[in-house]
Protein backbone atom coordinates (compact mmCIF):
# COMPACT_ATOMS: atom_id res chain seq x y z
CA UNK A 1 0.00 0.00 0.00
CA UNK A 2 1.36 3.29 -0.94
CA UNK A 3 1.44 6.51 1.45
CA UNK A 4 0.18 6.89 4.94
CA UNK A 5 -2.02 4.86 6.39
CA UNK A 6 -5.07 7.21 7.65
CA UNK A 7 -5.53 4.50 10.44
CA UNK A 8 -3.28 1.87 11.51
CA UNK A 9 -2.88 -0.06 14.65
CA UNK A 10 0.75 -1.93 15.51
CA UNK A 11 1.20 -5.11 17.19
CA UNK A 12 -1.74 -4.53 19.64
CA UNK A 13 -2.46 -6.64 22.06
CA UNK A 14 -5.56 -6.71 24.61
CA UNK A 15 -5.78 -8.98 27.06
CA UNK A 16 -9.02 -9.48 29.78
CA UNK A 17 -9.28 -11.10 33.27
CA UNK A 18 -6.61 -11.58 35.54
CA UNK A 19 -3.55 -14.28 35.45
CA UNK A 20 -4.49 -17.81 35.56
CA UNK A 21 -7.59 -17.15 33.94
CA UNK A 22 -6.31 -13.87 31.07
CA UNK A 23 -8.31 -14.35 27.77
CA UNK A 24 -6.12 -12.81 25.52
CA UNK A 25 -8.68 -10.70 22.95
CA UNK A 26 -6.12 -9.55 20.51
CA UNK A 27 -2.96 -10.83 19.99
CA UNK A 28 -0.29 -8.36 18.28
CA UNK A 29 -2.81 -7.50 15.40
CA UNK A 30 -1.37 -4.91 13.06
CA UNK A 31 -3.99 -3.06 10.88
CA UNK A 32 -3.34 -0.68 8.10
CA UNK A 33 -6.36 1.28 6.61
CA UNK A 34 -5.09 3.48 3.23
CA UNK A 35 -6.73 6.67 2.23
CA UNK A 36 -9.65 5.66 0.86
CA UNK A 37 -9.65 1.96 1.15
CA UNK A 38 -12.49 -0.43 1.63
CA UNK A 39 -11.03 -2.88 4.48
CA UNK A 40 -13.02 -5.80 5.75
CA UNK A 41 -12.11 -7.50 9.16
CA UNK A 42 -13.99 -10.75 9.32
CA UNK A 43 -14.11 -13.03 12.04
CA UNK A 44 -16.81 -14.37 14.59
CA UNK A 45 -17.94 -14.46 18.13
CA UNK A 46 -14.47 -14.70 20.23
CA UNK A 47 -12.03 -13.07 17.21
CA UNK A 48 -11.42 -10.20 18.92
CA UNK A 49 -13.33 -8.10 16.38
CA UNK A 50 -15.10 -6.07 18.37
CA UNK A 51 -11.99 -5.46 20.61
CA UNK A 52 -10.50 -4.18 17.89
CA UNK A 53 -13.30 -2.07 16.79
CA UNK A 54 -13.59 -0.76 20.27
CA UNK A 55 -9.86 0.27 20.26
CA UNK A 56 -9.71 1.85 17.07
CA UNK A 57 -12.20 4.11 18.27
CA UNK A 58 -10.45 4.72 21.58
CA UNK A 59 -13.23 3.26 23.51
CA UNK A 60 -10.56 0.74 24.73
CA UNK A 61 -6.69 0.97 25.30
CA UNK A 62 -4.52 -2.02 24.34
CA UNK A 63 -2.49 -3.38 26.57
CA UNK A 64 0.62 -3.24 24.53
CA UNK A 65 1.25 -1.91 20.65
CA UNK A 66 0.16 1.82 18.93
CA UNK A 67 -2.73 3.13 17.53
CA UNK A 68 -1.91 6.06 14.87
CA UNK A 69 -4.50 8.01 13.42
CA UNK A 70 -2.63 10.71 10.60
CA UNK A 71 0.70 9.30 11.47
CA UNK A 72 0.14 10.80 15.32
CA UNK A 73 -0.52 8.16 18.20
CA UNK A 74 -4.32 8.27 20.23
CA UNK A 75 -3.13 6.48 23.33
CA UNK A 76 -0.94 9.74 24.67
CA UNK A 77 -3.76 9.95 27.57
CA UNK A 78 -4.60 13.81 26.78
CA UNK A 79 -8.07 14.60 25.67
CA UNK A 80 -6.61 16.89 23.26
CA UNK A 81 -4.99 14.31 21.74
CA UNK A 82 -8.84 12.55 20.47
CA UNK A 83 -10.10 15.51 19.36
CA UNK A 84 -9.07 14.72 15.56
CA UNK A 85 -10.24 10.45 16.27
CA UNK A 86 -13.50 11.94 17.31
CA UNK A 87 -14.16 13.87 14.52
CA UNK A 88 -12.66 12.20 11.88
CA UNK A 89 -13.64 8.09 12.86
CA UNK A 90 -16.84 7.33 12.94
CA UNK A 91 -18.19 3.92 14.14
CA UNK A 92 -21.85 2.81 13.79
CA UNK A 93 -22.82 -1.00 15.49
CA UNK A 94 -24.81 -3.90 14.76
CA UNK A 95 -27.75 -2.78 17.03
CA UNK A 96 -28.97 0.74 16.20
CA UNK A 97 -32.10 0.49 18.69
CA UNK A 98 -29.17 0.17 21.22
CA UNK A 99 -27.14 3.28 20.34
CA UNK A 100 -29.77 5.63 19.61
CA UNK A 101 -31.40 7.07 23.11
CA UNK A 102 -34.81 6.16 22.53
CA UNK A 103 -36.16 9.47 24.47
CA UNK A 104 -34.26 11.70 21.38
CA UNK A 105 -36.44 12.53 18.35
CA UNK A 106 -33.93 11.30 15.40
CA UNK A 107 -32.99 15.26 14.00
CA UNK A 108 -31.62 15.38 17.71
CA UNK A 109 -29.67 11.85 17.80
CA UNK A 110 -28.25 13.13 14.19
CA UNK A 111 -27.61 16.43 15.63
CA UNK A 112 -25.83 15.49 18.77
CA UNK A 113 -22.40 14.91 17.73
CA UNK A 114 -22.41 18.34 15.84
CA UNK A 115 -23.06 19.47 19.24
CA UNK A 116 -20.41 17.82 21.31
CA UNK A 117 -18.26 18.63 18.82
CA UNK A 118 -19.08 22.15 18.51
CA UNK A 119 -19.30 21.64 14.91
CA UNK A 120 -20.27 25.49 13.33
CA UNK A 121 -23.34 25.98 11.23
CA UNK A 122 -26.45 25.49 10.79
CA UNK A 123 -27.01 22.27 12.66
CA UNK A 124 -30.86 21.97 11.54
CA UNK A 125 -30.02 22.30 7.47
CA UNK A 126 -27.15 19.50 8.42
CA UNK A 127 -29.75 17.12 9.82
CA UNK A 128 -31.86 17.54 6.93
CA UNK A 129 -29.42 16.92 4.33
CA UNK A 130 -28.30 13.73 6.32
CA UNK A 131 -31.39 12.42 6.10
CA UNK A 132 -31.39 12.78 2.75
CA UNK A 133 -28.42 11.74 2.49
CA UNK A 134 -29.28 8.45 3.86
CA UNK A 135 -32.61 7.75 2.03
CA UNK A 136 -34.62 9.27 4.69
CA UNK A 137 -38.06 10.75 3.82
CA UNK A 138 -38.77 14.02 4.93
CA UNK A 139 -40.18 14.33 8.46
CA UNK A 140 -38.29 12.16 9.87
CA UNK A 141 -36.64 14.17 11.97
CA UNK A 142 -39.16 14.31 14.03
CA UNK A 143 -39.97 10.61 14.67
CA UNK A 144 -38.60 8.52 17.68
CA UNK A 145 -36.63 5.13 17.25
CA UNK A 146 -39.35 3.23 18.34
CA UNK A 147 -41.24 4.17 15.09
CA UNK A 148 -38.64 3.35 12.41
CA UNK A 149 -38.00 -0.17 11.62
CA UNK A 150 -34.59 -2.09 11.78
CA UNK A 151 -33.31 -0.70 7.91
CA UNK A 152 -34.97 2.80 9.08
CA UNK A 153 -32.62 2.99 12.82
CA UNK A 154 -29.44 1.96 10.85
CA UNK A 155 -30.09 4.71 8.42
CA UNK A 156 -30.59 7.44 11.49
CA UNK A 157 -27.13 5.47 12.95
CA UNK A 158 -25.35 6.08 9.47
CA UNK A 159 -26.52 9.61 9.27
CA UNK A 160 -25.17 10.35 12.71
CA UNK A 161 -21.73 8.79 11.91
CA UNK A 162 -21.63 10.81 9.10
CA UNK A 163 -22.35 14.34 10.99
CA UNK A 164 -18.79 15.72 11.91
CA UNK A 165 -17.80 15.23 8.00
CA UNK A 166 -15.65 11.89 9.08
CA UNK A 167 -12.57 10.29 7.01
CA UNK A 168 -12.91 7.02 8.18
CA UNK A 169 -16.01 4.94 8.79
CA UNK A 170 -16.09 1.93 10.72
CA UNK A 171 -19.08 -0.53 10.58
CA UNK A 172 -19.25 -3.13 13.15
CA UNK A 173 -21.33 -5.78 11.87
CA UNK A 174 -23.96 -2.78 10.86
CA UNK A 175 -26.25 -4.83 8.91
CA UNK A 176 -26.16 -8.51 10.31
CA UNK A 177 -29.03 -7.59 11.99
CA UNK A 178 -31.25 -6.88 8.90
CA UNK A 179 -33.37 -8.96 7.01
CA UNK A 180 -31.75 -10.00 3.48
CA UNK A 181 -33.46 -7.56 1.28
CA UNK A 182 -32.76 -4.58 3.83
CA UNK A 183 -29.32 -5.80 4.28
CA UNK A 184 -29.00 -5.28 0.71
CA UNK A 185 -30.33 -1.81 0.56
CA UNK A 186 -28.18 -0.70 3.72
CA UNK A 187 -25.04 -2.51 1.71
CA UNK A 188 -25.95 -0.15 -1.11
CA UNK A 189 -26.24 2.72 0.64
CA UNK A 190 -22.65 2.30 2.93
CA UNK A 191 -21.18 1.60 -0.39
CA UNK A 192 -22.85 4.95 -2.67
CA UNK A 193 -21.52 6.78 0.56
CA UNK A 194 -18.35 5.99 1.06
CA UNK A 195 -17.93 5.97 -3.03
CA UNK A 196 -19.54 9.60 -2.91
CA UNK A 197 -17.75 11.33 0.31
CA UNK A 198 -14.35 9.50 -0.28
CA UNK A 199 -14.28 7.81 3.10
CA UNK A 200 -11.97 4.84 3.42
CA UNK A 201 -13.87 1.99 5.60
CA UNK A 202 -13.60 -0.59 7.82
CA UNK A 203 -15.97 -3.29 7.64
CA UNK A 204 -16.12 -5.59 10.28
CA UNK A 205 -18.81 -8.79 9.85
CA UNK A 206 -18.63 -12.29 10.30
CA UNK A 207 -20.15 -12.74 7.34
CA UNK A 208 -17.31 -13.08 4.20
CA UNK A 209 -20.03 -13.11 1.61
CA UNK A 210 -21.07 -9.33 3.03
CA UNK A 211 -16.77 -8.31 2.86
CA UNK A 212 -17.11 -9.50 -0.16
CA UNK A 213 -19.17 -7.35 -1.70
CA UNK A 214 -18.07 -4.15 0.11
CA UNK A 215 -14.16 -4.25 0.49
CA UNK A 216 -11.25 -4.88 -1.47
CA UNK A 217 -8.54 -5.70 0.98
CA UNK A 218 -9.75 -7.99 3.97
CA UNK A 219 -8.07 -9.35 7.04
CA UNK A 220 -9.20 -12.65 8.91
CA UNK A 221 -9.08 -12.66 12.76
CA UNK A 222 -9.25 -15.63 14.63
CA UNK A 223 -8.91 -16.48 18.22
CA UNK A 224 -7.43 -12.72 18.15
CA UNK A 225 -4.64 -13.02 15.77
CA UNK A 226 -4.41 -12.05 12.05
CA UNK A 227 -4.58 -15.34 10.12
CA UNK A 228 -4.89 -14.12 6.82
CA UNK A 229 -4.78 -10.73 4.71
CA UNK A 230 -5.21 -9.80 1.42
CA UNK A 231 -7.06 -8.52 -1.43
CA UNK A 232 -11.00 -10.14 -0.59
CA UNK A 233 -10.84 -12.01 -4.50
CA UNK A 234 -7.68 -13.30 -3.95
CA UNK A 235 -8.91 -14.67 -0.35
CA UNK A 236 -12.21 -15.43 -1.44
CA UNK A 237 -11.01 -17.99 -4.85
CA UNK A 238 -7.85 -19.28 -2.77
CA UNK A 239 -7.98 -19.18 1.02
CA UNK A 240 -4.85 -19.82 2.42
CA UNK A 241 -5.50 -20.60 6.04
CA UNK A 242 -7.96 -23.99 7.04
CA UNK A 243 -10.20 -20.69 9.10
CA UNK A 244 -10.55 -18.93 5.73
CA UNK A 245 -11.69 -21.84 4.30
CA UNK A 246 -14.18 -22.85 6.62
CA UNK A 247 -15.46 -19.18 7.19
CA UNK A 248 -16.35 -19.09 2.89
CA UNK A 249 -17.74 -22.91 3.09
CA UNK A 250 -19.75 -21.83 5.71
CA UNK A 251 -21.77 -19.03 3.99
CA UNK A 252 -25.06 -20.57 2.70
CA UNK A 253 -26.24 -20.01 -0.82
CA UNK A 254 -29.28 -20.50 -2.84
CA UNK A 255 -29.84 -24.13 -3.43
CA UNK A 256 -26.80 -25.30 -2.06
CA UNK A 257 -26.09 -27.93 0.69
CA UNK A 258 -25.86 -27.86 4.47
CA UNK A 259 -22.06 -29.64 4.60
CA UNK A 260 -21.59 -30.98 8.31
CA UNK A 261 -18.15 -29.23 8.90
CA UNK B 1 -49.72 -38.79 4.60
CA UNK B 2 -50.31 -35.29 5.46
CA UNK B 3 -49.36 -33.85 9.12
CA UNK B 4 -50.47 -30.51 9.29
CA UNK B 5 -53.15 -29.27 7.35
CA UNK B 6 -53.94 -25.54 7.66
CA UNK B 7 -56.51 -24.10 5.85
CA UNK B 8 -57.93 -20.68 6.10
CA UNK B 9 -56.20 -19.73 8.99
CA UNK B 10 -56.29 -15.86 9.64
CA UNK B 11 -55.13 -14.24 13.15
CA UNK B 12 -56.60 -10.81 13.69
CA UNK B 13 -55.11 -8.60 16.57
CA UNK B 14 -56.95 -5.36 17.44
CA UNK B 15 -58.90 -5.53 14.35
CA UNK B 16 -55.54 -5.83 12.07
CA UNK B 17 -55.21 -8.57 10.55
CA UNK B 18 -51.77 -11.04 11.05
CA UNK B 19 -52.74 -13.31 8.36
CA UNK B 20 -54.91 -13.05 5.78
CA UNK B 21 -55.56 -16.74 5.17
CA UNK B 22 -53.10 -18.93 5.26
CA UNK B 23 -52.93 -22.82 3.53
CA UNK B 24 -50.78 -25.31 3.44
CA UNK B 25 -49.79 -28.79 4.39
CA UNK B 26 -46.78 -30.26 5.50
CA UNK B 27 -45.97 -34.50 4.87
CA UNK B 28 -44.11 -36.76 7.88
CA UNK B 29 -40.89 -36.50 7.21
CA UNK B 30 -41.40 -33.49 5.07
CA UNK B 31 -38.80 -30.25 5.62
CA UNK B 32 -40.61 -27.38 4.85
CA UNK B 33 -38.99 -23.77 4.79
CA UNK B 34 -41.52 -20.92 5.32
CA UNK B 35 -39.67 -17.66 4.04
CA UNK B 36 -40.70 -14.04 5.12
CA UNK B 37 -39.42 -10.88 6.16
CA UNK B 38 -39.73 -8.59 9.28
CA UNK B 39 -43.31 -8.01 9.05
CA UNK B 40 -44.62 -10.72 7.02
CA UNK B 41 -46.25 -12.61 9.66
CA UNK B 42 -44.12 -15.86 9.67
CA UNK B 43 -43.55 -15.75 13.33
CA UNK B 44 -46.78 -15.33 14.03
CA UNK B 45 -47.95 -18.43 11.91
CA UNK B 46 -45.94 -20.58 13.83
CA UNK B 47 -46.98 -19.11 17.82
CA UNK B 48 -50.27 -19.91 16.06
CA UNK B 49 -49.76 -23.32 14.89
CA UNK B 50 -48.18 -23.92 18.79
CA UNK B 51 -51.03 -22.42 20.22
CA UNK B 52 -48.81 -20.15 22.00
CA UNK B 53 -49.68 -16.60 19.84
CA UNK B 54 -50.01 -13.55 22.46
CA UNK B 55 -52.84 -12.46 24.22
CA UNK B 56 -55.60 -10.57 21.93
CA UNK B 57 -54.80 -11.96 19.23
CA UNK B 58 -57.91 -13.81 17.70
CA UNK B 59 -57.22 -16.99 15.50
CA UNK B 60 -59.87 -18.04 13.10
CA UNK B 61 -59.81 -20.99 10.23
CA UNK B 62 -58.27 -24.40 10.56
CA UNK B 63 -55.13 -26.23 11.47
CA UNK B 64 -55.47 -29.96 11.67
CA UNK B 65 -52.84 -31.92 13.16
CA UNK B 66 -52.45 -35.59 12.81
CA UNK B 67 -55.60 -35.37 12.11
CA UNK B 68 -56.73 -33.61 15.12
CA UNK B 69 -58.33 -29.67 15.51
CA UNK B 70 -55.65 -27.56 17.09
CA UNK B 71 -57.59 -24.42 16.55
CA UNK B 72 -60.13 -23.41 19.64
CA UNK B 73 -58.32 -26.19 21.93
CA UNK B 74 -57.78 -24.50 25.41
CA UNK B 75 -54.47 -24.05 26.65
CA UNK B 76 -54.20 -27.41 28.66
CA UNK B 77 -55.18 -29.76 25.78
CA UNK B 78 -52.88 -27.55 23.44
CA UNK B 79 -50.03 -28.33 26.18
CA UNK B 80 -50.26 -32.12 25.99
CA UNK B 81 -49.61 -31.52 21.89
CA UNK B 82 -46.98 -28.94 22.20
CA UNK B 83 -43.36 -30.96 23.48
CA UNK B 84 -45.00 -34.25 22.86
CA UNK B 85 -46.31 -34.03 19.17
CA UNK B 86 -44.79 -30.74 18.17
CA UNK B 87 -41.55 -29.65 19.22
CA UNK B 88 -40.35 -25.71 18.92
CA UNK B 89 -36.83 -24.30 18.20
CA UNK B 90 -36.64 -20.59 18.81
CA UNK B 91 -33.93 -18.25 17.85
CA UNK B 92 -32.34 -17.47 20.92
CA UNK B 93 -31.76 -20.27 22.98
CA UNK B 94 -30.87 -18.38 26.61
CA UNK B 95 -34.38 -17.12 26.53
CA UNK B 96 -35.53 -20.99 25.75
CA UNK B 97 -33.64 -22.34 28.67
CA UNK B 98 -33.81 -21.87 32.52
CA UNK B 99 -30.56 -20.32 33.29
CA UNK B 100 -30.38 -21.47 37.03
CA UNK B 101 -30.98 -24.84 35.88
CA UNK B 102 -28.30 -27.63 34.74
CA UNK B 103 -28.83 -28.23 30.76
CA UNK B 104 -28.32 -32.16 31.69
CA UNK B 105 -31.36 -31.68 33.83
CA UNK B 106 -33.69 -29.67 31.76
CA UNK B 107 -33.29 -32.12 28.88
CA UNK B 108 -34.16 -34.76 31.76
CA UNK B 109 -37.51 -32.70 32.51
CA UNK B 110 -38.44 -33.11 28.81
CA UNK B 111 -38.03 -36.28 28.79
CA UNK B 112 -40.32 -37.19 31.85
CA UNK B 113 -42.63 -34.39 31.52
CA UNK B 114 -44.63 -36.31 28.41
CA UNK B 115 -43.62 -39.77 29.05
CA UNK B 116 -43.84 -42.28 32.43
CA UNK B 117 -40.08 -43.51 32.39
CA UNK B 118 -37.72 -43.96 35.34
CA UNK B 119 -35.29 -41.33 36.63
CA UNK B 120 -32.41 -43.79 35.28
CA UNK B 121 -34.35 -44.28 32.02
CA UNK B 122 -34.36 -40.33 31.61
CA UNK B 123 -31.11 -40.47 32.71
CA UNK B 124 -29.94 -42.49 29.98
CA UNK B 125 -32.27 -40.74 27.06
CA UNK B 126 -30.75 -37.15 28.39
CA UNK B 127 -27.33 -38.71 27.97
CA UNK B 128 -28.25 -40.37 24.76
CA UNK B 129 -29.47 -36.90 23.51
CA UNK B 130 -26.23 -34.82 24.13
CA UNK B 131 -24.37 -37.01 22.03
CA UNK B 132 -26.84 -37.09 19.36
CA UNK B 133 -26.90 -33.39 19.49
CA UNK B 134 -22.82 -33.48 18.86
CA UNK B 135 -21.88 -32.99 23.28
CA UNK B 136 -18.46 -35.59 22.84
CA UNK B 137 -18.83 -36.01 27.04
CA UNK B 138 -22.47 -35.88 27.76
CA UNK B 139 -21.75 -36.94 31.71
CA UNK B 140 -19.88 -34.19 32.09
CA UNK B 141 -21.16 -31.70 29.70
CA UNK B 142 -24.92 -32.05 31.07
CA UNK B 143 -23.94 -30.52 34.38
CA UNK B 144 -23.35 -27.29 32.95
CA UNK B 145 -25.31 -24.37 33.27
CA UNK B 146 -26.47 -22.84 29.79
CA UNK B 147 -24.06 -19.41 30.57
CA UNK B 148 -21.66 -21.80 30.72
CA UNK B 149 -21.99 -23.10 26.56
CA UNK B 150 -21.54 -21.05 23.83
CA UNK B 151 -24.54 -19.89 21.78
CA UNK B 152 -24.29 -23.18 19.48
CA UNK B 153 -24.21 -25.61 22.63
CA UNK B 154 -26.80 -23.68 23.83
CA UNK B 155 -28.66 -24.31 20.53
CA UNK B 156 -27.76 -27.73 20.54
CA UNK B 157 -29.14 -28.04 24.23
CA UNK B 158 -32.64 -26.50 22.98
CA UNK B 159 -32.95 -29.60 19.95
CA UNK B 160 -32.41 -31.90 22.04
CA UNK B 161 -35.25 -30.80 24.51
CA UNK B 162 -36.95 -30.66 21.22
CA UNK B 163 -36.48 -33.98 20.45
CA UNK B 164 -36.78 -35.58 23.59
CA UNK B 165 -40.57 -37.18 22.69
CA UNK B 166 -39.40 -38.06 19.22
CA UNK B 167 -41.71 -35.35 17.93
CA UNK B 168 -43.85 -36.14 14.19
CA UNK B 169 -42.85 -32.00 13.32
CA UNK B 170 -40.38 -29.68 14.51
CA UNK B 171 -41.21 -26.00 14.03
CA UNK B 172 -37.92 -23.87 14.01
CA UNK B 173 -38.00 -20.19 14.09
CA UNK B 174 -34.56 -18.33 13.12
CA UNK B 175 -32.91 -21.20 14.77
CA UNK B 176 -29.57 -20.44 13.59
CA UNK B 177 -29.97 -16.39 12.91
CA UNK B 178 -27.94 -15.30 15.88
CA UNK B 179 -25.24 -17.79 15.90
CA UNK B 180 -22.04 -17.02 13.47
CA UNK B 181 -21.41 -18.35 9.68
CA UNK B 182 -19.60 -21.71 10.84
CA UNK B 183 -22.01 -22.44 13.88
CA UNK B 184 -24.68 -21.83 12.11
CA UNK B 185 -23.62 -24.58 9.33
CA UNK B 186 -22.99 -26.74 12.14
CA UNK B 187 -26.77 -26.48 13.44
CA UNK B 188 -28.08 -26.63 10.44
CA UNK B 189 -26.56 -30.04 9.27
CA UNK B 190 -27.30 -31.36 12.50
CA UNK B 191 -30.93 -30.45 12.24
CA UNK B 192 -31.32 -32.05 8.61
CA UNK B 193 -29.64 -35.01 9.76
CA UNK B 194 -31.48 -35.72 12.77
CA UNK B 195 -35.07 -34.82 11.51
CA UNK B 196 -34.22 -37.35 8.73
CA UNK B 197 -33.34 -40.08 11.42
CA UNK B 198 -36.17 -39.50 14.06
CA UNK B 199 -38.03 -39.26 10.35
CA UNK B 200 -39.89 -36.21 11.90
CA UNK B 201 -40.76 -33.03 9.86
CA UNK B 202 -39.38 -29.43 10.17
CA UNK B 203 -40.97 -26.51 9.50
CA UNK B 204 -38.21 -23.66 9.05
CA UNK B 205 -38.49 -20.61 9.21
CA UNK B 206 -36.48 -17.72 8.47
CA UNK B 207 -36.00 -14.45 6.33
CA UNK B 208 -33.02 -16.03 4.82
CA UNK B 209 -34.00 -18.14 1.33
CA UNK B 210 -30.24 -19.13 1.68
CA UNK B 211 -30.33 -21.08 4.38
CA UNK B 212 -34.01 -22.12 4.01
CA UNK B 213 -33.23 -23.60 0.06
CA UNK B 214 -30.20 -25.14 1.80
CA UNK B 215 -32.14 -27.39 4.51
CA UNK B 216 -35.99 -27.97 2.91
CA UNK B 217 -37.60 -29.58 0.00
CA UNK B 218 -40.33 -27.53 -0.29
CA UNK B 219 -40.98 -23.76 0.33
CA UNK B 220 -43.87 -21.26 1.21
CA UNK B 221 -43.25 -17.37 0.76
CA UNK B 222 -45.13 -15.00 3.13
CA UNK B 223 -45.32 -11.30 2.70
CA UNK B 224 -48.39 -9.33 4.24
CA UNK B 225 -49.75 -12.21 6.22
CA UNK B 226 -50.38 -13.91 2.63
CA UNK B 227 -48.40 -17.05 1.22
CA UNK B 228 -47.59 -15.34 -2.10
CA UNK B 229 -46.16 -18.55 -3.38
CA UNK B 230 -45.74 -22.28 -2.59
CA UNK B 231 -43.48 -25.17 -4.31
CA UNK B 232 -40.73 -27.02 -4.53
CA UNK B 233 -37.28 -25.51 -3.49
CA UNK B 234 -36.41 -26.33 -7.16
CA UNK B 235 -39.40 -24.40 -8.12
CA UNK B 236 -39.17 -21.56 -6.30
CA UNK B 237 -35.57 -21.27 -7.15
CA UNK B 238 -35.61 -21.80 -10.35
CA UNK B 239 -38.96 -20.90 -11.73
CA UNK B 240 -40.19 -18.16 -9.50
CA UNK B 241 -43.65 -16.90 -10.47
CA UNK B 242 -44.29 -14.23 -7.75
CA UNK B 243 -42.44 -10.89 -8.08
CA UNK B 244 -41.90 -10.88 -4.64
CA UNK B 245 -40.27 -14.13 -4.64
CA UNK B 246 -38.10 -13.05 -7.51
CA UNK B 247 -37.43 -9.83 -6.25
CA UNK B 248 -36.03 -12.15 -2.57
CA UNK B 249 -34.50 -14.42 -4.82
CA UNK B 250 -32.41 -11.84 -6.82
CA UNK B 251 -31.70 -10.20 -3.69
CA UNK B 252 -30.24 -13.05 -1.67
CA UNK B 253 -28.00 -13.82 -4.62
CA UNK B 254 -26.56 -10.81 -5.10
CA UNK B 255 -25.19 -10.65 -1.82
CA UNK B 256 -23.44 -14.15 -2.09
CA UNK B 257 -22.79 -14.31 -5.51
CA UNK B 258 -19.60 -11.57 -6.76
CA UNK B 259 -17.79 -8.94 -5.73
CA UNK B 260 -19.50 -5.53 -5.59
CA UNK B 261 -16.55 -4.21 -8.28
CA UNK B 262 -17.71 -7.04 -10.38
CA UNK B 263 -21.44 -6.55 -9.81
CA UNK B 264 -22.26 -3.14 -9.12
CA UNK B 265 -25.02 -2.11 -7.21
CA UNK B 266 -27.07 -4.90 -4.80
CA UNK B 267 -30.70 -5.78 -6.15
CA UNK B 268 -33.03 -4.62 -3.77
CA UNK B 269 -36.78 -4.47 -3.54
CA UNK B 270 -38.07 -0.49 -3.66
CA UNK B 271 -39.49 1.02 -0.32
CA UNK B 272 -40.15 -1.27 2.73
CA UNK B 273 -42.35 -3.65 4.29
CA UNK B 274 -45.16 -1.88 5.48
CA UNK B 275 -46.25 -1.60 9.51
CA UNK B 276 -49.35 -3.95 10.60
CA UNK B 277 -52.12 -2.00 8.94
CA UNK B 278 -50.42 -0.69 6.53
CA UNK B 279 -50.71 -2.96 3.88
CA UNK B 280 -52.93 -1.87 0.68
CA UNK B 281 -55.94 -3.42 -0.19
CA UNK B 282 -55.87 -6.14 -2.83
CA UNK B 283 -52.49 -7.53 -3.70
CA UNK B 284 -50.22 -7.16 -0.39
CA UNK B 285 -47.19 -6.48 -2.64
CA UNK B 286 -48.91 -3.53 -4.71
CA UNK B 287 -47.34 -0.37 -4.35
CA UNK B 288 -43.38 -2.18 -4.40
CA UNK B 289 -44.29 -4.60 -7.52
CA UNK B 290 -42.83 -3.39 -10.70
CA UNK B 291 -45.61 -5.35 -12.45
CA UNK B 292 -48.80 -3.78 -10.55
CA UNK B 293 -51.61 -3.19 -12.59
CA UNK B 294 -55.37 -1.47 -12.25
CA UNK B 295 -56.25 -5.75 -11.58
CA UNK B 296 -54.11 -5.95 -8.61
CA UNK B 297 -56.70 -3.77 -6.50
CA UNK B 298 -58.30 -6.85 -6.27
CA UNK B 299 -56.98 -10.01 -3.87
CA UNK B 300 -55.28 -12.31 -6.19
CA UNK B 301 -55.96 -15.82 -4.69
CA UNK B 302 -53.20 -18.59 -5.06
CA UNK B 303 -53.90 -20.52 -8.32
CA UNK B 304 -52.32 -23.75 -8.81
CA UNK B 305 -50.11 -23.83 -12.34
CA UNK B 306 -47.63 -25.92 -11.42
CA UNK B 307 -46.87 -24.98 -8.30
CA UNK B 308 -48.52 -22.51 -6.08
CA UNK B 309 -48.41 -18.78 -6.54
CA UNK B 310 -51.04 -15.78 -5.84
CA UNK B 311 -50.66 -13.25 -8.70
CA UNK B 312 -52.70 -11.78 -11.94
CA UNK B 313 -49.85 -11.20 -13.56
CA UNK B 314 -47.01 -13.72 -12.74
CA UNK B 315 -43.40 -14.02 -14.18
CA UNK B 316 -43.59 -16.68 -16.94
CA UNK B 317 -41.39 -19.46 -16.18
CA UNK B 318 -38.43 -19.55 -17.95
CA UNK B 319 -38.27 -15.73 -18.95
CA UNK B 320 -35.17 -13.91 -17.40
CA UNK B 321 -36.74 -11.64 -14.14
CA UNK B 322 -36.92 -7.90 -15.01
CA UNK B 323 -36.57 -6.62 -11.35
CA UNK B 324 -37.07 -3.23 -10.86
CA UNK B 325 -38.13 -2.32 -14.64
CA UNK B 326 -41.53 -1.98 -15.28
CA UNK B 327 -42.53 -4.43 -17.37
CA UNK B 328 -44.16 -4.02 -20.84
CA UNK B 329 -48.04 -4.16 -21.35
Amino acid sequence: MAGEPLLETIEVSRTYGSRGRAVHALSRVSLRLGEGERLGVVGESGSGKSTLARILVALERPDRGEVRFKGRSILGGRRQDLVPLRKGVQIIFQDPFGSLDPRLRVGRSVAEPLLALRVPGDHRRRVQQLLDAVGLPAGSERLYPHQLSGGQRQRVAIARALAPEPAVLIADEAVSALDVSVRAQVLNLIADLVDRLGLSLIFISHDMAVIRHVCTRVLVLYRGEVVEEGPVEQIFEAPRHSYTAALIRSVPVLGGRIEDL
Amino acid sequence: MTLLRVRGLRVETAGLPVLRGVDFEVAAGERVGLIGESGSGKTVAALTLMGLQPEGFAVRGSVEFEGRQLVGLSDREFSAIRGARMAMVFQEPMTALDPLMRVGQQITDAVRAHRRVSRSEARSRMLELMSRVGFPLPEEQARRFPHQLSGGQRQRVVIAIALACDPALILADEPTTALDVTVQAQVLALLQRLVAEEGSALLLISHDLAVVSSVCQRVLVMYGGTLVEAGSTEEILEAPRHPYTAALLSTSAGIGAESRLAAGRLPTIPGSVPSLGGFPEGCVFRGRCPREQARCQEAPPLVADGHRFACWFPLQPGAPSKLGTPIGR
